[in-house]
């Protein structure tokens, strides 16, 4: 049965207290000589990352930088500093093959040839080949004798200690550890502790259980005082082990437990940590996923946004389309409405005309029935007398029924729009005469005096043919409310700087005041209002209708006894 | 002075006859065509001042027919339309032959002539002369048309001894009498295009056949009425290269 089942073997890398020496010690002097390259710019870039990488200890990059450079690099010192930081980034990786190579390449000129044999005594102390170690760390320590780096001394004592351990060598291996623990300072309890412990192996494989055992519990004591959780396991595992061979198991299994404890604890540190790790991978997973969300939700969002501005476009083209359909609509039923009025309008006018024909029609000609009637009396009496009167009267009548006839084709034709209409500039002058000159007859007959004053120099812009209309009617009503030997006096001039004016005045039985102002509002009645009982006619319905659509306006004066006056205002033309 | 030809289309003779013997009274020379055809036949044959159109003939619109003919030709002879049609459709088919007026039946013999007084101003673009007042005329290319007796009567441009500018319009002065054009002497001389008709002062447009004796030195022409026209500088030198004998 092995007596010792621990080997307590630290590799001091320097690198881990390498910044205390740094400025004084051997690596200082070696990173000075590297800076010194990089400072002149003689090496390649890939030489000063490699330098640069191998100092921040970023042993990857650092490693494949140095090979690239040695591709590159022809100065064979250059290429022995490539070789060294290549060979400690491989010791780092634990390619310790690959670092002896590296190692062994370095020329035997190489200024820190006590870096390489540092380094080689620990790489040949891993690969277990014990006397190799102990030759180079012997050579290092032949060539600096009375170094003041400590912490490649100690190392050095540590390495050599355990090289002897494992030679069972164990009065060398004392030797060196107690140098070694000399050196350790008391505040530095880890060294203290581990130096202590292999001390403890060294006496223990010799058998010098007291000693060892005196030393494994102080060692156990002062890492259960320490936070070093490995040194608690592996110190309370030596104890375990050590009271498991005195026998004393109850110990034994209290050590074994405690051990069980730390690695359970170190387990825990690497579990939690792996956990933490975890957490962490977790929450960013979660994190992802709530980005992801988040992107889903803005993704939604979008959606509902497009889809909310797609709807709304929508609804608004649906009610453009509705009020659009709306409108055609209310515009149909106001062309309903209008033409039912127009319809209305012509009706009335049609009921207005049957009554005009069925009252002053009919009287007229059954009038003129018995007048022929009286003729043939007459004839047959050969009463030339007799029927000299009885055809005047026949021809009065026929003219006064032709007139209403031709009042009642008129007043038709303007209702349903028939009436031929265009305006156009005139002389004034001529149109009243030719209209006067047909009732100068009819006037003399009656003793009537037509008087006219008419301005030669007046153009007016009138539809000629309704202007003859108006005027007929009112020289027929003058004749026939004149009583014999009266007087009618037709005027014409300016009325103002764009209108002119016609007056016709009689002295004739004029129109009692009621009816007066009755006439007066024609320009704004229709014919469904007018009372025909009244004595309101079509012929005045006429006028004004007709002077309304000449623009212009008619105006009806009257003092009943004395006459009646009657002014129409037209729009003057412009030569 | 001459009459005007009158070409009277009418179905109805005892209407034709009532019109021919109205307008005759007046010193009008009336010819009565009472089919389309009778119509378009006098007219190729005989020379009309203007043609007196019913529109319903034979219960047919070819009052509205020959004025569309006249006016596809060309003719270039007024035309009015006289009828007792009321019915808006004929009406707005007679507007489209652009007459010189319309005259509704019944109507008086002074509507009548009036309305061929009309016809005569709308044709040559002479509005409101003869029928405003009886110094104006109106001019055509050939003819003065001027008002004599309550009529219309015709005079040959050869008649005109000057024209002179009064105020917006001319003055025309001929043997029978002075007349007032209601055109500029731009739009005047543009209307004759006559060369027997010269410029020879900005105010003036003379007959050359109508001068008596011209003098080059005084600025002076005499005409044959003895009238006394300014001869001015500018028109003189043209007046010179135009006419070679005088070199």
């Amino acid at each position: 049965m092995s007596k010792w089942l621990i080997i307590w073997c630290i590799l001091f890398g320097y690198t881990s207290t390498y910044s205390q020496s740094q400025k004084t010690g051997q690596i200082g002097l070696f990173y000075d000589h590297m800076d010194q390259y990089c400072k002149e710019k003689v090496v390649t870039t890939d030489f000063c990352k490699a330098v640069d990488f191998h100092r921040s200890r970023k042993r990857d990059s650092c490693y494949i930088y140095a090979g690239r450079a040695l591709e590159i690099v022809k100065n064979q010192e250059q290429q022995d500093i490539l070789h060294y930081i290549q060979g400690v980034s491989a010791i780092k990786k634990k390619l310790y093959t690959k670092a002896l190579q590296n190692m062994n390449s370095i020329s035997e000129d190489f200024k820190f040839s006590g870096l390489k044999n540092h380094k080689l005594g620990e790489i040949h102390l891993v690969l277990e080949n014990y006397d190799q170690s102990i030759q180079y760390y012997k050579k290092w320590l032949d060539q600096h004798i009375g170094t003041k780096d400590e912490v490649f001394l100690k190392t050095a004592y540590h390495n050599l200690g355990v090289s002897y351990l494992h030679k069972k060598e164990f009065d060398t291996t004392e030797k060196y550890f107690s140098k070694e623990l000399a050196l350790i300072k008391e505040k530095d309890t880890f060294f203290v502790i581990v130096t202590k412990m292999e001390l403890a192996n060294a006496y223990y494989s010799q058998y010098r259980d007291e000693e060892a055992i005196a030393l494994f519990k102080e060692s156990y004591r002062l890492a259960t005082l320490f936070h070093d959780i490995e040194l608690k396991q592996n110190t309370a595992k030596n104890m375990a082990v050590v009271e498991k061979n005195r026998k004393r198991y109850q110990e034994s299994v209290a050590y074994y437990i405690e051990y069980g404890k730390w690695k359970d604890s170190i387990w825990n540190r690497d579990k939690i940590w792996e956990l933490t790790e975890k957490d962490k991978q977790l929450a960013i997973a979660q994190k992802e996923q709530e980005i992801q969300l988040q992107d889903e939700k803005i993704k939604r969002q979008k959606t509902q946004r497009n889809g909310l501005i797609i709807g709304s476009s929508l609804l608004l083209l649906f009610i453009g389309i509705l009020g659009y359909f709306y409108k055609l609509l209310i515009g149909k039923k106001k062309l309903i409405t209008e033409q039912k009025e127009q319809l209305d309008i012509a009706n009335t006018t049609k009921d207005y005309l049957f009554s005009v024909v069925s009252h002053d029609l009919r009287s007229p000609v059954n009038a003129l029935k018995r007048q022929h009637e009286k003729l043939l009396d007459h004839i047959a009496e050969k009463d030339l007398l007799g029927i000299k009167k009885t055809t005047d009267t026949a021809i009065t009548l026929t003219e006064s029924t032709s007139h209403l006839l031709n009042n009642v084709l008129h007043w038709s034709l303007e209702q349903s729009e028939q009436l031929f209409f265009e305006p156009e500039t005139y002389p004034l002058k001529p149109i009243l005469e030719h209209v006067i000159s047909d009732y100068e007859y009819l006037a003399t007959t009656k003793d009537i005096i037509l008087n006219t004053t008419l301005d030669a120099s007046i153009l007016a812009t009138v539809d000629k043919e309704s202007l003859k209309i108006v005027l007929r009617n009112i020289l027929d009503n003058a004749i026939k409310y004149t009583k014999n030997k009266g007087k009618i006096t037709i005027t014409s001039g300016n009325h103002a700087t764009d209108k002119c004016y016609i007056e016709i005045k009689d002295t004739g039985a004029g129109i009692p005041p009621e009816i007066l102002a009755k006439i007066n509002s024609l320009h704004d009645i229709t014919t469904d209002k007018i009372d025909r009982s009244k004595g309101v006619g079509l012929g005045l319905l006429l006028c004004h209708t007709l002077i309304k659509k000449n623009n212009g306006q008619i105006l009806f004066d009257s003092e009943p006894g004395k006459g009646t006056t009657i002014k129409i205002v037209l729009p003057k033309g412009i030569d | 002075m001459k009459t005007l030809r009158l070409l009277v289309l009418e179905d109805e003779d005892e209407e034709a006859k009532e019109i021919s013997e109205f307008l005759s009274d007046h010193n009008f020379e009336v010819t009565r065509a009472s089919t389309i055809q009778d119509a378009e036949r006098k007219i190729q044959d005989h020379f009309f001042d203007m043609i007196i159109l019913d529109i319903m003939i034979d219960g047919k619109p070819d009052g509205i027919v020959l004025a569309q003919q006249i006016n596809e030709q060309q003719l270039n002879i007024p035309f009015l339309f006289l009828t007792s049609t009321q019915s808006k459709h004929f009406f707005d088919l007679a507007k489209l032959t652009q007459p010189a007026t319309y005259l509704l039946k019944p109507y008086n013999t002074l509507e009548l002539i009036f309305s061929i007084e009309l016809a005569i101003e709308k044709h040559y673009k002479q509005s409101n002369t003869l029928s405003f007042n009886s110094e104006n005329a109106v001019l055509s290319p050939t003819y003065i048309f001027v008002k004599k007796n309550k009529s219309v009567m015709k005079l040959a441009i050869e008649s005109i001894h000057y024209i002179e500018v009064k105020e917006k319009y001319c003055n025309l002065i001929s043997k029978e009498g002075n007349f007032l054009i209601k055109l500029s002497l731009i739009k005047v001389k543009e209307l004759l295009s006559n060369p027997d008709f010269t410029q020879v002062h900005r105010n003036f447009l003379v007959n050359i056949k109508k001068i008596k004796e011209i003098y080059f030195e005084d600025n002076l022409i005499i005409l044959e009425n003895d009238a006394k026209i300014p001869f001015s500088e500018r028109y003189k030198a043209l007046f010179i290269k135009d006419n070679d004998i005088l070199n």
